[in-house]
């Protein structure tokens, strides 16, 4: 072969290569394709109004009979030396805020290890609901921004219940809720004042609260149609009472940073996403101490 | 016969063509990509996400056969003018139009994420999650199409949106159409996932008209449908003219520098925009923080070791179990296996969307009031209605009430003020900074 050639096989092995790289530029993560043939067949059955057959139906909680009632409780701790909560460092309004130790409380371990702000709630839904509970169904519940932190970092709420964000600061905030079954709030308090919002649909999970005037501040809210959610304690205490007994139950627990998933507990272990299924005695029932592992973060 | 030898040279560059014309003739038609970064982030096994592309192509149909139930209250005719491929008919009728004018930047599914998206600041809105920042409802509402078509025929000031103003007004209205079609379908995409994510261990979502249809669909239908209801209309403006009108700006003055509207801790003290440089819009927000949890590539690599080993240490376990029959055993262990991969799975999943997404999350940049550039529009009307419902999706807080009809935390005229002083901010001394003195001027 002589230079000539060579150097048009050099140039057409170059072009083969471009080729083949254009084939070959950053890859789509796209999903699975869809099946038209399955997509169709849904299709037809929801245009006629026809309910499909495939799916489980959801085990009937609300059955029959006078309903007993059970409390539930137990204890979260950290297992092993908890993490030194990293501090914060006031970057805006410093003469308030830096005032003030802040420090990140993703991971608040109390003492004797205690696991504070753990929400362990009712996933089961429609359950007859203790009539104990309709006292407090129209209560404010308060996230107050104080000390340029929200106070509590984590609380539940229930739909018929009404949130007051409140600023006792003497400063300016916003709280930004990031909801999806409710619409999203971004509103601005005022020093000293407060904004009453009602949040009239259930949230699947405990959905973030900020500040963007100051980007360390979060909380976390939960919002159920139910009474039946409980945020633990700082010795990481947590309790349900009035809760139906004698029929299936699943709960879940939550951790704003950890991975609920294999927690032990009295009587049974958490699966992968942090539920549970049990079934109540009446009175009382001890889920005893759960231990979460230092991994689970 | 001889071949000569620059023929066989060649032979490369022949297969090299057959690869390029190959790549012409035959190629599959575009189609939705899922939410990957809700699928990654929510954690769907494979069966999970095949379930979530089938429904929804079940509901709303592929780019180049759009469908749409009746419930959506959408113009399908509309919808088709503005999907499929690029073409024109015997009369000259322009088809396929949101592939002619828009896809580039927001791409096929409507995510934001078309071919030029990565060379764009601010990069191109993703309609999937149904926040629209330029309109005049309420917060959390969807726009009118009012709303929709303005943008179009406006544009966006300082972004790369373009003014779509010649196009005529039935091809206006079918891309709106179009915008609302794919916005709607990845509102329940993102529903979808979620309620795919609630099934309890064991069970599958019901694939009914009650679960698909009346919960999912109707969620994101009727939010449309009553967006004309939701929209904000403010008192008239008061008088603004000579000393009323300098009143007013200084009173807007004293609200933006004021601890109760707090304007300045983001827009900044000068209002350039440089108070706030560290936040995140909530597009940008997802992927940012999808990325935080996920940490660095030792972090991923101490994740997926952690999984492993308490695989292990449970299988090892289960197997140490005296109490349990061999065949409880069996199916313990093909849990634990199963789990394990899941784990795995899901993690390298995470890793592999992040890694394919064509942009890195950027921040979001307070708008530098002294430019006189409004993206959602210049009239007072425009800057009332940010001040108002504040911005969706953005930090940018509402200073009006969260309901209609409470009370917001600046009343109306005081919300005037500050339109009054935001409008007169180009005009100040700062904005336009004295010209050095004319050295051949002679006095």
């Amino acid at each position: 072969m002589n230079s000539r050639h060579f150097l048009a096989f050099a140039c057409s092995l170059v072009g083969l290569g471009l080729a083949l790289a254009a084939g070959c530029s950053r890859p789509v993560v796209a999903g699975p394709r869809p099946d038209p043939a399955v997509a169709l067949k849904l299709r037809e059955q929801l245009s006629a109004g026809g309910a499909a057959a495939e799916g489980a139906k959801p085990e009937d909680a609300a059955a029959e009979g006078p309903v007993e009632w059970g409390t539930l409780h137990g204890v979260f701790k950290f297992a092993g030396q908890p993490p030194t909560p990293a501090p914060i460092a006031a970057t805006k309004d410093p003469e308030v805020c830096g005032k003030h130790p802040l420090v990140n409380e993703s991971i608040t371990v109390g003492p004797g290890g205690g696991l504070a702000n753990v929400i362990l709630f009712l996933r089961t839904p429609k359950v007859p609901v203790n009539p104990e509970y309709d006292k407090t169904a129209k209560d404010e519940v308060l996230l107050d921004n104080k000390n340029c932190r929200f106070e509590p970092h984590v609380l539940a709420m229930r739909t018929t219940q009404t949130l007051l964000i409140k600023n006792s600061d003497p400063i300016g905030h916003n709280s930004k809720l990031d909801l999806t079954a409710n619409a999203s709030i971004n509103a601005l308090i005022p020093s000293g004042q407060s904004a009453p919002e009602q949040l009239t649909k259930e949230e699947s999970l405990p959905k973030q609260v900020g500040c963007n005037i100051h980007p360390w501040m979060g909380a976390w809210l939960l919002v159920r149609s139910d009474p039946y959610a409980s945020v633990s304690n700082p010795t990481g205490e947590f309790k349900i009472e009035n809760l139906p007994a004698n029929r299936p139950l699943e709960f879940q627990v939550w951790q704003e940073k950890g991975n609920m998933g294999g927690l032990a507990f009295q009587g049974g272990k958490t699966d992968t996403k942090g539920r549970f299924k049990i079934k109540l005695k009446p009175g009382d029932n001890d889920l005893g101490t759960i231990e979460v592992q230092a991994s689970a973060f | 016969m001889r071949i000569p030898k620059s023929a066989i040279a060649l032979l490369p560059f022949a297969l090299a063509s057959m690869v390029f014309l190959a790549g012409c003739v035959k190629s599959d038609p575009p189609r939705f990509n899922l939410n990957m970064v809700e699928v990654a982030e929510k954690e769907l096994t494979l069966e999970q996400q095949q379930t979530d592309a089938d429904v929804l192509e079940a509901l709303f149909g592929t780019p180049d056969d759009p469908f749409v139930l009746p419930e959506t209250k959408l113009n399908l005719d509309k919808i088709r003018l503005a999907a499929g491929p690029v073409w024109s008919d015997q009369h000259g009728k322009e088809r396929g139009l949101f592939r002619r004018h828009c896809v580039h930047c927001h791409g096929i599914t409507g995510d934001g994420a078309g071919p030029t998206a990565a060379i764009l600041n601010p990069y191109p809105r993703d309609y999937r999650q149904g926040k629209f920042k330029f309109k005049s409802t309420e917060r959390a509402a969807m726009p009118t199409d009012a709303d929709l078509k303005r943008i179009l025929h406006d544009g966006v000031p300082d972004t790369a949106m373009p003014s779509f103003a010649l196009l005529p007004d039935d091809e206006i209205e079918a891309l709106v159409e179009y915008v609302k079609y794919l916005s709607m379908r990845g509102q329940t995409e993102i529903k979808l996932i979620d309620e795919i994510t609630q099934v309890s261990e064991g069970e599958k979502l019901p694939l009914n008209r009650e679960m698909l249809v009346d919960n999912l669909l109707d969620g994101a239908a009727k939010k449309w449908a009553t967006a004309a209801d939701q929209v904000v209309f403010p008192p008239e403006p008061p008088a603004r003219t000579g000393s009323a009108l300098e009143q007013s700006i200084a009173a807007g003055r004293t609200l933006y520098y004021g601890t109760i509207a707090n304007c300045f801790k983001c827009h900044g003290p000068s209002a350039l925009g440089d108070g706030q440089a560290s936040d995140y819009d909530d597009w940008n927000t997802q992927v940012h923080k999808l990325e935080q949890a996920l940490g660095d590539s030792d972090a991923i690599a101490q994740r997926r070791a952690t999984i492993i080993k308490d695989a292990d240490e449970n299988a090892e376990k289960t197997r140490q179990d005296k109490e349990l029959s061999a065949e409880d055993k069996e199916t313990a262990l093909k849990s634990i296996e199963e789990q394990k991969a899941q784990a795995i799975y899901a993690l390298d999943l995470k890793y592999k969307v992040i890694e394919a997404l064509p942009y890195p999350p950027r921040t979001i940049t307070p708008r530098n009031l002294r430019a006189g550039v409004y993206r959602g529009g210049r009239r007072p009307l425009d800057i009332f209605h940010r001040l108002y419902t504040g911005i969706n999706g953005t930090p940018m807080p509402a200073v009006g009430p969260a309901t209609p009809g409470g009370k917001g935390t600046l009343t109306p005229e005081q919300m005037w003020n500050l339109v009054d002083y935001v409008l007169s901010l180009p005009y100040e001394a700062i904005s336009r900074p004295p010209r050095p003195a004319n050295p051949l001027a002679q006095d």
